[in-house]
This record gives structure tokens, C-alpha cells and sequence, in this order.
């Protein structure tokens, strides 16, 4: 896969970085010490075909979400462009982003607060609707009676409340809502990690379907190796901000080309009674984002790192064909 | 059998249980309601409870002790003391819903304003809040209607530009919370407004502690306006009001106690019942909220 072709390329993030102003405390501002900031996102670039699943994985506080919602414009993006089909929507406003808006959407990690308890299914799906004009007030009951059935939940639940559904359920809900627009692009923000197991795989194949059935393409985050390894087509690898490998989803679970994706594997869970040993486990806590060490971020933890690793950081680069690693020593060439 | 299958129980079973047990598990509620029902009575019938004009006089019949005709006793001028705490009621509840209705509205407006926007326009409002907070708020009624001068409507002005703090902290900090809640993220990837994530879908989701706040603010309304009426700044004689009333009596008070305990007691009374009525209302919002 050549990932330097733009115009294939469905979705294009370039560059794309987010940094948090923290709070300036009074004592700072009158020793004249610098704001402190917190490098969410650092330039990170990727690429997403039309009909793929691109997977986005690494430890909780590692920028996923922050990604996820620059991309879908809840946060204003400090630099960067996000082709969507040809068009930066990181420099829309308005109403231009408001009709862009129908063509991505986002399914939420907590399904109980990704609903508001105070509006029945239809109130939500009616609003969403008609706000988009997708239909007419009249057709309005027919969509909402396809948009459940296509989630594998009855029409008879469109006139309850959140609050009368399981997690599961809810979840169904959720991304009913992000298909009421028909978009062509979904973030699932880890869409089953808040669910119990035997809901999960539920979940997963509904979206597997549902992807399936409209081709579309897909931006999927979990910190759960195996989900992914279920559903993604690719996998991006992500530490304190930064892209540290991407490859194809096999490809990576067979052979790691960064430290840090081989601990991250080595680390996950294997339903194997005989499989008692556990070669690696990441050890310490990842460094803060504010604080960022010197050189490679993942230095600190790597053990392989050497001299070079403490002072220059590594470029995401291509370490065999269709693989991509940041990384000085990949563990394969 | 000594344990109940709940499942076998029909839907309509359980629910029937549950609004029961709500009803029985909340008895505050009960009694407030039914206290707060019979002061609406009385507000909205006072002619046919009360035998007597409220502002009739009868030279014949001044100061008398409470009597089968006179349950409350009559007052210096012969006035029925029933009739005039009877028909007060309906002038004591207006002061208490209308000054409560009015700080209710602009308060949650400007908290969800300054919860929702953040920043400098929080800022700002906040610190117009602390100044009213900064006052204990009898204190300020009165400056204001010393001010603007006594009499009902000055009355309202005052209550209404210092009564709205409460509410607008209280919203305030519920929006932070919602603000903040993927539902009201969803809304914002939908494209939709600001206006329309704000009155839609987090106003419905933070009035509640609003709500249940009135209920008890309708009773500290009730209170501010009869003390300022007894104070003179409020409503005026020969209205029968039930602050104006015990001011009227106190001259009185050690030959006609009846001229002031009755209109107290009727504070008492509705007081107590619109605090139960909010004491219950926090029950049920509660149990319904998730």
C-alpha cells in the first residue's frame, strides 16, 4: 500500500497537532515562568481509504480521543489540514462546516452519557433529521423505523428514554445517530471498551456489518488488541501524541517493528491457561505530556534505547514496504 | 412461596409499585402537597371560606377574643381577623410565586449563559454575582425599596434584581458538569447551535436542582414580603396582607394576641408546606434523574 498517493486517499490528516494551554497559576505569571502546555496531538499525519477500517491504538492519555475529536472539529486544530474526500475541513467554518458535518460522525465511549436522558429515540433521531434536512417531516417515522431495524433494535423502542436501555442498547442507540445522516466517515471512539464482554462482540459486529453494508470508512480507537486485531484493516500505533508505527492490522500482530508496539502486544491479555509466562510488561507510567523527555518519547521505557534515542527524536519512516515506524532501531529492516 | 418472583410480575405491576413506593417512601412530599393544596383553596375561594369582609369594620364588635363568629377574634376597627388572613392568602402567594418566578427565569438563564461560555463572560458574571453575595439578601430588598420607595411593585423590582444569585449558581455548575457530557459533544458534531445545545439539551438536564430550589424560595419570597410589609415598605394598609396584619396588631399584642399569632401562623403554615413540597420534589427528581 502506497500511502504517499493523496488524490486515492479518502481521508488525509497532515501534520495535524493540538496543544492545551494549562492553567497559568499567579505565582508563574509573577516569576514570569512560561505557560505551561500539554501536546495533545503532535503532528501527526495519516491516511484512511475509501471502505477501510483504520485502527487506533495505544495506552489512555496517549491523544486518541484528542485525535479523534480534532478530526471531527470539536477542537480547533493549531496546525494541520484534514482532507476529507479531497476537501480540508480544517479550514471550514460555518455553515459550510455545518453541511460538511453530515458526511463524518462519531460513536462516544460511554453510551450512558452519550445520550440525553431528557429526549425519547424518536425526539433525538426526528431532531437530527429534519435539523440536516435528510427527509421530510412526513417521512421522518419511516427512517427512524430503518434506522433502528438497521442497528437490530424494534421500532416499538423509539418512544422510550435512555435511561429504560442497557449499555448495549444504548450503544445500538448511539450509532443509530450517527447513521441518521447516512455519513461516508465514523470515529468510534472506543465504542465497546465501557461494555460488558458478552456485549461487546455484539457491538463489533453490528459495526462490522453496518460498515460493510455502506462502505464506509472507519477510524476505530481501543486500547483492546484484540478488537482491533478483529476488525481493523490497518492499525495506527500511538504513544504521548505521536504516530510510532503503522502497518497492515496481520502484518502487525505477527511482527512489531517498534519496542513500544512489541510490549503494547506482549502486554495484552491471552485467554491461554498454559500461557502463564509474561516475557514483557511495560513498566512505569508514560512520561508526562507536559514534560516531554528528550529525544524518542518512548525512551525512558524502551530497552533497547541507546544514546542516540536520548537525544534525536526518530521520524515516522518507512521501514519496509507498507510498514511505517518512528523508531531508530526498529526490530525489523 | 414467601419470595416474590419479581420477574413473573406484569410490567404494569412493577410500575404501579414503583410510583407507590415513591409516593409512601416520600411522605414529606405528601404533606406538602396537601398543605400547598389547601393554601391554593384558600387563595382561590377566599369569599366562600371566610363568612366576613376582609376590610369591613364594625365598631361594635373591636377586639373581641376568638369566637365561634369570630375564629380569629376581630381586630381594632371590628375587622373579621379570619377573613383577613383568608383573603391575604391569596396576596402572600402571589408575592411568593411571582417573586420567585421571575429571579427563577433570568438566574438559570444567566447561569447557563456563564456555565456554557466559560472564560471571560463567566467571569464577569460571577463577579456581578459576588457583589449581590456579598450582601445578606433582607438587607438588600430593603435598600432597594427604601430606595426606589414603598409599595408592592418596588417590592418585586427589589426581590427580582437580587433574587436571581442562587439560581445562577446553582445552573451554573450543573452545566459545567453537562457541558462536558458526550451527549452535548454528539450535539456539537451534529452541527447544531449554540442556541439550540443550550435551551434543547442541556437546559432539561439542570433545571432540576433549579426546581426543587423554587419550591423552598417561594417560602423565603413569602417571608421577605411579609416582613417587608410589616417593616411599611411593602404592601399597604387596609390591604390585608399577612405582614401588613401583624404590623397593624402589634400595637395590640398584649390585649389582642389573636390580631398577630393567626397571619404568623398562616406564614407558618404555608411556609412549612412549600418546604415539604420542595423536601419531596429533590425525592422524586432524584429517583427519576438517571
Amino acid at each position: 500500500m502506497d500511502t504517499h498517493v493523496a488524490e486515492k486517499q479518502y481521508i488525509q490528516v497532515e501534520g495535524l497537532s493540538k496543544t492545551f494551554k494549562l492553567k497559568h497559576p499567579i505565582i508563574d505569571i509573577l516569576m514570569k515562568k512560561p505557560r505551561k502546555l500539554l501536546k495533545a496531538v503532535d503532528d501527526v499525519s495519516f491516511t484512511i481509504e475509501k471502505g477501510e477500517t483504520l485502527g487506533l491504538v495505544g495506552e489512555s492519555g496517549c491523544g486518541k480521543s484528542t485525535l479523534a475529536r480534532t478530526i471531527v472539529r470539536l477542537y480547533e486544530p493549531d496546525q494541520g489540514k484534514i482532507f476529507f474526500d479531497g476537501l480540508d475541513i480544517a479550514a471550514l467554518e460555518g455553515k459550510a462546516l455545518r453541511e460538511e458535518r453530515k458526511k463524518f460522525q462519531m460513536i462516544f465511549q460511554d453510551p450512558y452519557s452519550s445520550l440525553n436522558p431528557r429526549m425519547s429515540v424518536r425526539d433525538m433521531l426526528t431532531e437530527v433529521m429534519l435539523f440536516h434536512r435528510i427527509c421530510t417531516r412526513s417521512e421522518v417515522d419511516h427512517h427512524i423505523a430503518e434506522l433502528l431495524r438497521t442497528v437490530g433494535m424494534s421500532e416499538a423502542t423509539a418512544e422510550r428514554f435512555p435511561g429504560e436501555f442497557s449499555g448495549g442498547q444504548r450503544q445500538r442507540l448511539g450509532i443509530a445517530r450517527a447513521l441518521a445522516l447516512n455519513p461516508s466517515f465514523i470515529i468510534a471512539d472506543e465504542p465497546v471498551s465501557a461494555l460488558d464482554v458478552s456485549i461487546q462482540a455484539q457491538v463489533i459486529n453490528l459495526l462490522a456489518d453496518i460498515q460493510e453494508a455502506l462502505n464506509l470508512t472507519l477510524l476505530f480507537i481501543s486500547h483492546d488488541l484484540r478488537v482491533v486485531r478483529h476488525v481493523t484493516h490497518r492499525v495506527a500505533v500511538m504513544y504521548l501524541g505521536k504516530i510510532v508505527e503503522m502497518a497492515e492490522t496481520e502484518a502487525l500482530f505477527k511482527e512489531a517493528a517498534h519496542p513500544y508496539t512489541k510490549v503494547l502486544i506482549k502486554a495484552a491479555p491471552v485467554l491461554d491457561p498454559r500461557n502463564r509466562t509474561r516475557e514483557y510488561a511495560i513498566e512505569g507510567e508514560p512520561p508526562s505530556p507536559i514534560n516531554l523527555p528528550a529525544g524518542c518519547r518512548f525512551n525512558p521505557r524502551c530497552s533497547y534505547a541507546k544514546d542516540i534515542c536520548r537525544r534525536e527524536e526518530p521520524r515516522l519512516e518507512e521501514v519496509k514496504p507498507g510498514r511505517l515506524a518512528a523508531c531508530h532501531f526498529p526490530l525489523i529492516a | 412461596m414467601d419470595t416474590l418472583d419479581i420477574t413473573a410480575l406484569p410490567p404494569a405491576a412493577l410500575n404501579r409499585k414503583k410510583k407507590i413506593s415513591i409516593w409512601k417512601k416520600s411522605p414529606s412530599l405528601n404533606a406538602g402537597v396537601v398543605m400547598v393544596g389547601l393554601v391554593l383553596i384558600f387563595a382561590g375561594l377566599p369569599g366562600l371560606i371566610a363568612a366576613f369582609s376582609p376590610t369591613s369594620q364594625d365598631a361594635d364588635h373591636i377586639l373581641e377574643a376568638p369566637s365561634l363568629a369570630h375564629p380569629f377574634g376581630t381586630d381594632n376597627f371590628g375587622r373579621d381577623v379570619f377573613a383577613r388572613v383568608v383573603h391575604g392568602t391569596r396576596i402572600d402567594l402571589t408575592i411568593g410565586l411571582l417573586a420567585t418566578l421571575v429571579p427563577f427565569i433570568t438566574g438559570s438563564l444567566i447561569g447557563l449563559i456563564a456555565g456554557y461560555y466559560g472564560k471571560w463572560v463567566d467571569s464577569v458574571l460571577m463577579r456581578i454575582l459576588d457583589i449581590f453575595m456579598a450582601f445578606p439578601f433582607i438587607v438588600l430588598v430593603i435598600a432597594i425599596v427604601a430606595i426606589l420607595g414603598p409599595g408592592l411593585n418596588n417590592l418585586y423590582i427589589a426581590i427580582w434584581l437580587v433574587g436571581w444569585k442562587d439560581y445562577a449558581r446553582l445552573v451554573r455548575s450543573e452545566v459545567m458538569v453537562a457541558k462536558n457530557a458526550e451527549y452535548v459533544q454528539a450535539a456539537k458534531i451534529l452541527g447544531f447551535g449554540d442556541l439550540r445545545i443550550l435551551l434543547r439539551h442541556i437546559l432539561p438536564n439542570v433545571l432540576s436542582v433549579s426546581i426543587v430550589f423554587a419550591a423552598a424560595d417561594v417560602v423565603m419570597c413569602m417571608l421577605s414580603g411579609a416582613s417587608l410589609s410589616f417593616l411599611g415598605l411593602g404592601v399597604q394598609p387596609p390591604t390585608p396582607e399577612w405582614g401588613a396584619i401583624i404590623s397593624e396588631g402589634r400595637a395590640y399584642l398584649s390585649q389582642a394576641w389573636w390580631i398577630c399569632a393567626f397571619p404568623g401562623l398562616a406564614l407558618v403554615f404555608a411556609g412549612t408546606g412549600f418546604s415539604l413540597l420542595g423536601d419531596g420534589l429533590s425525592d422524586l427528581l432524584r429517583t427519576k434523574g438517571r
